[in-house]
């Protein structure tokens, strides 16, 4: 039998919105069937993430991001704040509804979505491990969190891969719930997060991380990754969500 | 997490904001969810009632959290206010 192709894509903006309106996109073209399933692996300049449900206000220092120049967004999926840097790797995952890796249960689809991470970050020679609900581990700490979403016919997943980020920065722009513990969740922060830099003890380029998460893919999926750009209908897509959600005031800050 | 706002009138929610960490499918019913809790007698019994026939009504699944974090965290809230 051939090898299933899926569609690999390298498409980043310097803008966030533009990332997150992309990331939306996609899975809905995957699921009207217009593209292949697809991975796209991406990065943000300098912004922080939030989860669907969760609240701005709550969750991050609007101050620190004011002076630190970061962008506040929210994602489409469920799940906690993440900060993100050029130091931080994104791939997503779009597979149509009723793919044969796909498992009934939710938590198996996060940790299925989460192995070809994991699969590539071993290759690197590191000990990472999947860690339920949606984090990949390495030597207890977390590099990797991860959300997911079952809409427009498809299974999305989209991970966070901290290679080098500034986990000072991290510190700052998301909050801590109260004031009067905020040196207490700096250090805790700072002491259950990992890189990966940090974890193999030398530098290492996002392209090379880039290369080992398509090679972990592809083996833990049995796939080829064919090396592919957006269409012209996911640009347009994308480009109006930009504009009647993900840039908006609303979106973001409403809750 | 789940953080909660409440505001309650005549021992009745009024108003309530649940946001948090959680995943919950289908995300786009969450306003109903929230919306199903406006009325509700401002005891655990009641609130419990209703976050589980919600779910139901509304086919939620939800993972890392279950409806009873709901009810926890919007019983601390209002316990909170009532003892400050």
């Amino acid at each position: 039998m051939p090898e299933e192709a899926w569609r690999a894509l390298d498409v980043e903006y310097n803008d966030p919105y533009m990332n997150l309106a992309v990331e939306e996109a996609i899975p809905k073209k995957v699921g009207e069937g217009k593209v292949p399933n697809t991975v796209r692996f991406w990065r943000n300049l300098n912004a922080v993430v939030i989860g669907y449900f969760q609240s701005a206000k709550l969750e991050v220092n609007s101050e620190a991001c004011r002076n630190l120049g970061t962008t506040i967004s929210r994602r489409f999926t469920g799940g906690g704040a993440v900060y993100q840097d050029h130091g931080n790797l994104n791939y997503a995952i779009s597979i149509r509804k009723g793919h044969r890796l796909i498992p009934e249960d939710l938590l198996g689809t996060f940790k299925i979505l989460s192995l070809g991470a994991v699969e590539g970050l071993r290759m690197l020679g590191l000990n990472a491990e999947f860690k339920p609900l949606s984090d990949i581990q390495i030597n207890g700490r977390k590099v990797s969190g991860a959300a997911g979403s079952m809409r427009w016919g498809t299974v999305f997943h989209h991970g966070s891969i901290l290679i080098n980020s500034d986990l000072r920065i991290l510190s700052k722009v998301l909050s801590a719930p109260n004031r009067r513990l905020k040196d207490k969740h700096v250090r805790s922060v700072r002491k259950t997060v990992t890189t990966i830099r940090d974890e193999l003890g030398r530098d290492i380029s996002v392209d090379e991380v880039k290369e080992k998460l398509r090679k972990g893919i592809e083996k833990a999926y049995r796939i080829k990754l064919v090396v592919g750009t957006l269409t012209r209908e996911e640009e347009l897509l994308a480009e109006e969500l930009f504009q009647s959600k993900y840039s908006t005031e609303v979106w973001n800050l409403g809750r | 997490m789940i953080r909660v706002t409440v505001d309650e009138k005549d021992n009745r929610i009024q108003r309530i904001a649940i946001t948090g960490d959680f995943f919950f499918y289908p995300e786009e019913v969450f306003p109903q969810f929230e919306q199903a809790l406006i009325g509700v007698k401002a005891d655990e019994e009641a609130i419990r009632e209703a976050v589980n026939l919600a779910y139901k009504k509304l086919g939620v699944v939800s993972v890392g959290v279950e409806p009873r974090d709901f009810v926890a965290a919007i019983m601390q809230t209002l316990r909170g206010r009532s003892d400050a």
